[in-house]
């Protein structure tokens, strides 16, 4: 999961995209080390020390994680749970939409980190 | 084997206190043109009769690990002894009892039907109602719960028909779905049935799943990031963004 979204995010560095994360642990001293020992480049939230009970997934009626959002330029809800080459065809598809042709090759690099 | 001879032994040994204890109707006099007399079971000594032999069978059933509709084949008989005794409170029993436990939708349907058509005057029907609400959308479940909606002099009773039919209109594909009927039904609960507090956050909770589906604007995150930094969802406005709720554990 992290590689994927890590090569998301790098491939996609100069599109007008961005990957942000609501990270529901409740521990924020302990995920703030695993953001650095596992190179979790991208932004998030943090969801507050109800973890999984907390505002921002109560309010968006999450309760299982993952779960994926894909949102249009528009701030439009366009995909819902899309994970792996379907989050890539996603964001493909909506960066297409905004006039940006991109392919999206991903190392196989997963078993590696 | 000695196991098997027991139960023989003890089935005729039931058997018999069966037949000395419950000898049927009384028959006094067998000769023609002589007057019989029969002590009808009551309506609602039938109905309980009725009960037994369906638990009687369901647990045979579930022994045998059978998994035909038990309750289906109780079913035409309830609704027997409902037509024969439609002024009796046996009545309305029979037919909830086959609203609730038959599982053929055209059993149901019969006495769903009938209960509208009957039984508007009681509050009870909240709790078919209810039960409604799990089951999937038919052209006859809209009529009925509709007419619960329409006819019923109890709140708790239109309350529970309201969020049933919304949920029925809601359990079909969502490109299907008639969004602004089922988005009003919700919210007719939350206008006028603040009395029924549990209903009302029902439907609070079931409006709240439309605002997150595919086509809904997304609605705003504000919040710190895990450096304590303040930013906002809406920062992100012109950008494609994959929102990932994520935890490491």
């Amino acid at each position: 999961m992290y590689p994927h979204e890590r090569s998301l995010v790098k491939q996609l560095s100069e599109k007008p995209f961005a990957l942000i994360g609501v990270n529901s642990d409740s521990d924020l001293d302990g995920i703030r080390e695993i953001v650095k020992e596992k190179n979790i480049t991208w932004r998030s939230f943090w969801n507050g020390p109800d973890g999984t009970f907390g505002p921002i997934s109560t309010k968006w009626n999450v309760s299982g994680w993952p779960t994926i959002y894909v949102v249009d330029a528009d701030g439009t809800i366009r995909y819902k749970n899309v994970r792996g080459p379907k989050m890539d065809e996603a964001v493909t598809t909506l960066l297409a939409e905004m006039g940006h042709q991109v392919k999206l090759v991903h190392e196989d690099h997963a078993e590696n980190e | 084997m000695r196991h098997v001879w027991l139960m023989a032994l003890l089935t005729v040994f039931v058997w018999g206190c069966g037949k000395s204890d419950h000898p049927g109707p009384k028959v006094a006099d067998k000769e023609p043109g002589s007057e019989t007399t029969i002590e009808p079971l009551s309506p609602a000594e039938q109905f309980e009769q009725l009960n037994i032999a369906y638990a009687q069978d369901l647990e045979q059933a579930e022994n045998d690990s059978r998994s035909s509709p038990v309750a289906d084949q109780y079913a035409g008989k309830f609704l027997d002894l409902a037509s024969a005794h439609p002024e009796d409170r046996i009545a309305y029993a029979s037919l909830n009892w086959v609203a609730m436990l038959a599982t053929d939708p055209d059993l149901q349907n019969q006495a769903l039907d009938r209960l509208v058509a009957e039984h508007m005057d009681k509050e009870a029907l909240s709790r078919v109602s209810r039960v409604m609400a799990q089951r999937p959308l038919s052209d006859e479940s809209e009529v009925q719960l509709t007419v619960m909606i329409e006819k019923s002099p109890h709140d708790s009773v239109r309350a529970t028909a309201t969020m049933a039919l919304a949920s029925q209109l809601a359990s079909i594909p969502a490109d299907q779905q008639d969004e602004a009927r089922i988005k009003d039904l919700y919210q007719s609960v939350i206008d006028q049935y603040n009395s029924i507090p549990q209903l009302v956050a029902a439907a609070n909770g079931a409006l709240a799943k439309f605002r997150f589906r595919i086509g809904q604007v997304a609605p705003e995150i504000e919040g710190e990031d895990l450096d304590g930094q303040a930013f906002k969802l809406s920062d992100y406005r012109g950008k494609v963004v994959v929102i990932d709720f994520w935890g490491d554990w």
